[in-house]
């Protein structure tokens, strides 16, 4: 479980983010929306531990954190392969032999198989989203953190890409926290969903969604839709 | 990124241009100096033709290949290496600024006496020189380069716990390596006209810089011309071969 108590941060003299407290069960997939500058990504900076908080806590037995970024952040001088290998190499049990075995199941897995000598430039932007979701599931992640991954792909690509996610989670469950602004987006992965707004940013809804993600219908996702868009139209608090 | 086959037989075309109206400038100005003064084009490439025959001059050329290969390759490690530092460290940056500012500013023609009041003349004095007056360039860019390392990618291998020395060997240092590039190939061409000129300067027994002094003092004009041109091939060849070896081999990954 990630718990977040009374969690306070500001940047600059500014407040973002104040008296932030929520909590995240083993293995399901919180939802966090909200408009621009509301603090969205800063909260999943604290979750990763690039940011501390200037108070309040936040506690959590992970070990592997994994992010899926808005935008891929591969290194363009390493191939598909060579990107998801550099995150395993931190893993001293593995020898190189094992890592580029992993690395290669893993594009399989994607999809991009006789891809992993292909340099991130040489790859469509779907194609370099899917290496970086590889790259996040390749270390097992007990965290996963999504920081609107889908942004900025057509609609095609991104219900392929968030099939493809959802199967990887059911191989590897995980805990997530998936930063979104599309409220449909969030009905479709989440289990739950909490509203940012205002400036500093504070939760002014949240919703669990109890239907199991493969039966929820269209009425059920367009019902919910329609709850988060409601919560976002008002004002914050 | 790669440019079309029309678009290099253009650029072609048009660099072969530019080299015939100079050369046509070229002998139209010399028909009306002394061979003396100024040799055409004729008896220059005759002249280029004369040195490469002659076994001494081509240990001229040879001696003086090595030493800017050697100004070459102390720059290149020095630069890369104590730029990687200085950018790491900026009280670091802050040390060796005074050297550096010095070094940019001063005339290379005052240091080359310098050097010699202080340390004699030699291969060794020649290639110092060199190096030291083109180090602040790769320095300079590596130094920019460090600070100017992409952020976000850091902040990902700190995300997924990348080892210090992985993020140090995958992520520094080839967008170090990327971003210096430029300055090593412009070091490429600067370091063999240093190194003509110290030599020219701290009187070496051999080299092309030796040889051009011998010419001057013969007054064989044709030959410090033919010199010229061989300096002005082995500059362009080392930077379109350095070029060439750079975007065929390193920069792969630039689609």
């Amino acid at each position: 479980m990630l718990i977040f108590e009374n969690v306070t941060k500001s940047f600059s003299n500014r407040l973002i983010v104040d008296d932030l407290s929520f909590k995240v069960e083993d293995n399901h997939i919180l939802a966090i929306l909200g408009p621009s500058g509301v603090g969205k990504t800063t909260i999943l900076r604290i979750a990763a531990g690039t940011v501390s908080p200037d108070a309040g806590k936040t506690q959590s037995d992970r070990q592997k954190i994994g992010f899926i970024f808005q935008e891929h952040r591969l290194l363009p001088w390493r191939t598909a392969l060579g990107n998801i290998m550099l995150v395993l190499k931190g893993e001293k049990k593995l020898a190189p032999q094992e890592r580029r075995q992993i690395g290669m199941t893993m594009l399989q897995k994607m999809g991009l198989k006789g891809f992993e000598h292909y340099y991130p430039a040489q790859l469509s932007g779907g194609m370099r989203q899917r290496v970086s979701i590889a790259r996040a599931f390749v270390i097992e992640p007990d965290l996963l953190l999504m920081d609107e991954p889908f942004t900025g792909l057509d609609l095609e690509l991104k219900a392929s890409l968030q099939k493809m996610l959802l199967d990887l989670l059911s191989w590897h469950p995980t805990t997530v926290i998936y930063v979104t602004h599309e409220p449909r987006d969030a009905v479709l992965m989440a289990d739950e969903a909490i509203v940012l707004a205002g400036d500093p940013g504070k939760i002014t809804a949240r919703i669990k969604f109890d239907c199991p993600k493969e039966e929820r219908d269209q009425k059920y996702i367009q019902e919910n839709t329609m709850k988060l868009v409601e919560q976002l139209m008002t004002p914050g608090v | 990124m790669y440019k079309s086959l029309k678009e290099i037989l253009t650029s072609a075309f048009w660099f072969l241009a530019g080299i015939i109206i100079l050369a046509g400038i070229w002998q139209i100005m010399s028909l009306s100096f002394s061979p003396l003064i100024l040799p055409s084009p004729r008896e220059t490439l005759g002249a280029m033709f004369d040195l490469f025959s002659s076994p001494d001059a081509r240990q001229n050329f040879y001696v003086s290949a090595g030493r800017a290969l050697a100004a070459l390759m102390a720059v290149t490690i020095m630069g890369l290496g104590m730029g990687v530092v200085a950018g790491l460290y900026p009280w670091l940056e802050a040390l060796m600024k005074p050297v550096k500012d010095i070094l940019l500013a001063i005339p290379p023609v005052a240091l080359t006496i310098l050097v010699i009041f202080l340390f004699g003349s030699g291969s060794l004095q020649t290639v110092g020189i060199a190096g030291a007056l083109a180090l602040p360039l790769v320095y300079g860019s590596t130094v920019s380069a460090v600070r100017t390392v992409d952020r976000e990618l850091l902040e990902m291998t700190e995300i997924f716990n990348v080892p210090r020395k992985v993020r140090l060997w995958d992520v520094y240092l080839p967008a170090v390596v990327f971003s210096s590039l430029p300055s090593v190939l412009l070091a490429a061409g600067l370091t063999v006209r240093l190194t003509v000129m110290a030599e020219v300067i701290v009187g070496v027994t051999v080299g092309i810089g030796h040889a051009l002094s011998m010419s001057r003092v013969y007054l064989a004009t044709q030959e410090i011309f033919a010199w010229m041109l061989i300096l002005l091939a082995v500059v362009l060849m080392i930077e379109g071969g350095l070029l060439y070896i750079v975007k065929k081999y390193l920069l792969r990954w630039q689609a």
